[in-house]
């Protein structure tokens, strides 16, 4: 008897213990709470970023820490992020597209109060473009005149490329030819300034894989100095006040989290720790579609998912056959029953826009009747004597999927045998680059708002093509709208070449990308952009809320 | 003693030689290019980039310089998070999981020995059976599942820590758990079995006819030899909890070594995979000494100089 009176004692302070813990620990405040007090932004942000040298970065997640941090002649918009506001420039004007004038702001300075000033552009630009550098994106910046044969090193010269400080504050630049959507285009890092006096205390302009970018060490000129860097962990920036638009500036600090699962990342999100994520698990994208909560937000992206034909190898040397494989895919039944996350079926290569007087082309859709037709002309009818081909793909989000949804479509559609093979990242890109593959996966994300961006991929000399398909007449059409001064006129040619590249179909588009978040509710002034722009000095945190929905 | 420690030494600097060379080669001669990205970069900066970093030279002379910066310590830049050393990147991750490895170790002989006595002890009954069916199920349940359930279970729905994130001491006890409670289930298993037949051995069964107590004869006779199959699982298994879990430190978005581990592989970032497999490679050879030397002074009958 006396044991059990001492067992029962022993649960009743053990389950007193629980409750008394449950209680104290579910009063906790949560993460959001105290930065809300705090003004500090808690940003979701992908993988880890590889390096803030803004001259070495490449991906997405580096693009949206660099330009907390950095500001190029041009920022985006206070009130639309993909319009152009001023940045590091006040103003700049041109006549006709090819010479480019830049004020630069008197105000303008680096975080270390020194000022910033033409001659920094012109060290930057000249770092960009050095052949011992070896930059991911130097080719952005062939745009200017020179910039091509200086960046291969055919000349040391550096005052053959068309960029000149005309004073301190005036920026002169020549173009290859002209470019109405080029300050757009330097609102991309590649163009941003580096801090001469920086990179050189801790090695020379060209060297790689120096310590300049690495927490005290960095400086920088954008509304946010970097306070702290832990790998895998986090990044936090701070105010700069050196910036010369401090003023505007809205939250404290912002810190990047590295977040590779999509899944931990909505936990975290749902248990207070972030602001924003940088996606939405795919699966849980048409759930959140379904229930509509006020913190889930959806917006076009400036990204076409794509396949890429092997035009190399027969059968898929046929234009025919191209045909008859895109007309036998129902995009929409793909996009909103298949992986049901509101992308946007393609009628075409670009997105739509990309510009506002460049019109849909709107040529592709479903029909398997003619693409059974087309594939009997072009001598498999019902698809005897085809051969088995293979689809390439990475083995991340939807592409699995994707691939799998087509392999049954030409299967019914066409009677033709697919396979799929999955392969990792860096040996998924060898392959497409080695022409090794029948049908690859692929997408591309435009770099500013013009139909270039995403044709000029596709031209026969270009290192994005791999699909080995090259056209004459379509080279021309886009090198002619290089040399177009009138912009409609312009766009009419490409949107020609657009329609050349529709009919060959060296690459069959899928579907236009749109992007998922999750959003607190007292963010404020975060605003979407067709080109992942943010305006980090707008973002406002408002008090304290919490979430309306538990899912 | 002295002699057997060197021996040792000498033998675990070759394998972690092997080691660096072995995942050089892997990761060297498998497909793919670590400066490969989705937009194509043009030939001659590519041509740059494999002059710059050497990759253009001779196979063996690209070895032989990596085992040479890692033999004096002079330890190479990764590829992929440019600026920062190998011995950067280990510095940083290497005390999270340190952390949280630690802790689960406790965890699991914390949970697992006791466990796996009380089964051997009660042979046969319901402690027993009770306590080798939860076991079965903690082998069978991978990290990949049991993390995120107790993050939803702990974290969101009862609050009582974060769902992720590596903030203050708070955030130690779900990852830890989670790798413990895996590891406790062999240990407990290991525990019972190497008891269960010690306890049948000649000498526990003179020490019962001599009329001690059950608890001496498990604790001070049964237990030391009962612990040699454990200890041989110990060493290993602590070297791989304190070396980061990549999937417990993805579940519950710890900044530790696991994590580089795989993307280290995935990206080709040569330097920072031979790194990291060389410092694996350092902590097992290191605690498999300690538990040989553990094993000598248990077991009378071992005698390391007479190997």
């Amino acid at each position: 008897m006396r044991a059990w009176i001492t067992r029962a004692l022993f649960l009743l302070v053990f389950l007193g213990a629980v409750a008394a813990f449950h209680q104290s620990r579910q009063n906790r405040p949560q993460r959001v709470q105290l930065a809300d007090e705090n003004q500090t932004l808690l940003v979701g942000n992908g993988t880890d970023i590889e390096t803030l040298d803004v001259h070495l970065a490449t991906g997405q997640p580096e693009h949206y820490v660099i330009t907390s941090m950095f500001e190029g002649l041009v920022a985006p918009d206070t009130a639309d992020p993909d319009k152009d506001g001023p940045g590091v420039a006040l103003s700049w004007e041109s006549a006709d597209f090819i010479h480019w004038t830049f004020k630069l702001n008197p105000k303008a300075a680096w975080s270390d109060g020194t000022a910033l000033t033409a001659a920094d552009f012109l060290y930057s630009w000249q770092r960009m473009l050095s052949p011992e550098l070896a930059t991911d994106y130097s080719q952005m910046l062939h745009l200017l005149k020179g910039a091509e044969a200086f960046n291969q090193g055919k000349t040391k010269d550096f005052s053959t490329v068309g960029v000149k400080a005309a004073d301190p504050h005036t920026l002169e630049i020549t173009l290859e030819g002209p470019a109405p959507y080029f300050p757009g285009m330097l609102k991309h890092y590649a163009w941003f300034p580096v801090p001469k006096q920086a990179i050189e205390k801790h090695g020379t302009m060209t060297q790689r894989d120096t310590a300049w970018a690495r927490p005290g060490n960095i400086v920088c000129n954008g509304p946010f100095k970097l306070k702290e860097w832990r790998l895998n962990h986090f990044i936090s920036v701070d105010r700069n006040p050196h910036y010369w638009d401090a003023a505007q500036v809205g939250v404290k600090e912002i810190h990047f989290f590295p977040i590779d699962s999509y899944e931990t990342e909505e936990r975290v999100f749902l248990d207070g720790q972030l602001h924003y994520t940088f996606t939405v698990p795919l699966a849980k994208i048409p759930l959140y579609r379904v229930e509509k909560p006020a913190f889930f937000h959806q917006s076009l992206e400036l990204a076409t998912e794509y396949y890429r034909c092997n035009v190399t190898r027969p059968p898929m040397d046929n234009p025919k056959v191209r045909h008859a494989l895109s007309l036998a895919l129902d995009r929409s039944a793909l996009v909103d029953q298949v992986i049901r996350s509101g992308h946007r079926p393609a009628t075409g290569l670009t997105p739509p826009r990309v510009h506002p007087d460049y019109a849909e082309l709107k040529r592709l859709h479903y029909d398997p009747e003619e693409a059974r037709r087309l594939l009997a002309e072009a001598g498999f009818p019902g698809g005897r004597g085809f051969r088995k081909i293979e689809i390439l793909t990475n083995s991340s989000g939807t592409a699995r999927t994707v691939a799998e949804f087509f392999q049954e479509s030409w299967k019914k559609n066409l009677g033709i045998e697919v396979s799929i093979l999955q392969q990792e990242w860096q040996v998924y890109l060898d392959s497409q680059r080695k022409l090794s593959y029948d049908i690859a996966r692929a997408g591309w994300v435009g770099d500013y708002m013009d139909p270039y961006t995403f044709l000029g991929t596709m031209r026969s000399t270009d290192g994005n093509n791999n699909t080995g398909w090259g056209n004459a007449r379509y080279d021309e059409l886009l090198l002619a709208s290089t040399r177009e001064k009138d912009v409609p006129r312009r766009l009419q040619i490409m949107q020609e070449a657009e329609g050349v590249l529709l009919d060959e179909l060296p690459v069959i588009p899928i579907f236009w990308r749109m992007n998922s978040h999750l959003i607190r509710p007292e963010v404020q002034n975060w605003l979407p952009s067709l080109m992942s722009h943010r305006c980090y000095k707008a973002i406002r945190l408002g008090p304290y809320t919490p979430l309306k929905t538990a899912p | 003693m002295i002699r057997f420690i060197l021996q040792r030494l000498f033998q675990g600097l070759i394998v972690i030689i092997a080691v660096i060379s072995l995942t050089f080669l892997i990761v060297r001669l498998g497909p793919g290019n670590p400066f490969a990205k989705e937009r194509e970069m043009p030939e001659y900066v590519r041509q740059n980039l494999e002059k710059l970093y050497g990759l253009d030279q001779p196979l063996h002379v690209q070895l032989g310089r990596n085992l040479w910066n890692f033999a004096t310590l002079d330890l190479p830049v990764s590829y992929r998070l440019k600026g920062w050393t190998v011995g950067d990147i280990i510095a940083q991750g290497f005390p999270v999981s340190f952390t949280v490895g630690g802790c689960a170790f406790l965890i699991a002989i914390g949970i697992g020995i006791p466990a796996g006595a009380l089964a051997a002890v009660r042979a046969g009954q319901f402690q027993d059976r009770a306590t080798m069916l939860v076991a079965t199920l903690g082998i069978c349940v991978p990290s990949l599942v049991l993390g995120p359930l107790i993050s939803l279970c702990f974290g969101l729905k009862l609050q009582w820590f974060n769902a992720g994130g590596w903030y203050d001491a708070d955030d130690w006890v779900l990852p830890s758990v989670t790798l413990g409670l895996i590891s406790a289930a062999a240990v407990a298993r290991l525990t019972r079995g190497g008891l269960r037949e010690t306890l049948a051995a000649d000498h526990i069964r003179t020490a019962r006819a001599k009329g001690l107590s059950e608890s001496v004869i498990i604790m001070r006779h049964a237990f030391r030899l009962a612990c040699l199959p454990l200890l041989n699982y110990l060493g290993p298994l602590a070297a791989g909890l304190i070396s980061g879990s990549f999937v417990t430190e993805t579940v519950f978005q710890l900044p530790g070594l696991g994590r580089h581990f795989i993307s280290s592989a995935l990206h080709k970032d040569f330097t920072l995979a031979m790194g990291l497999a060389a410092f694996f490679a350092v902590l097992i050879v290191g605690f498999n000494l300690l538990v040989d030397i553990l094993q000598a002074w248990l077991n009378p009958r071992i005698r390391l100089t007479e190997k």
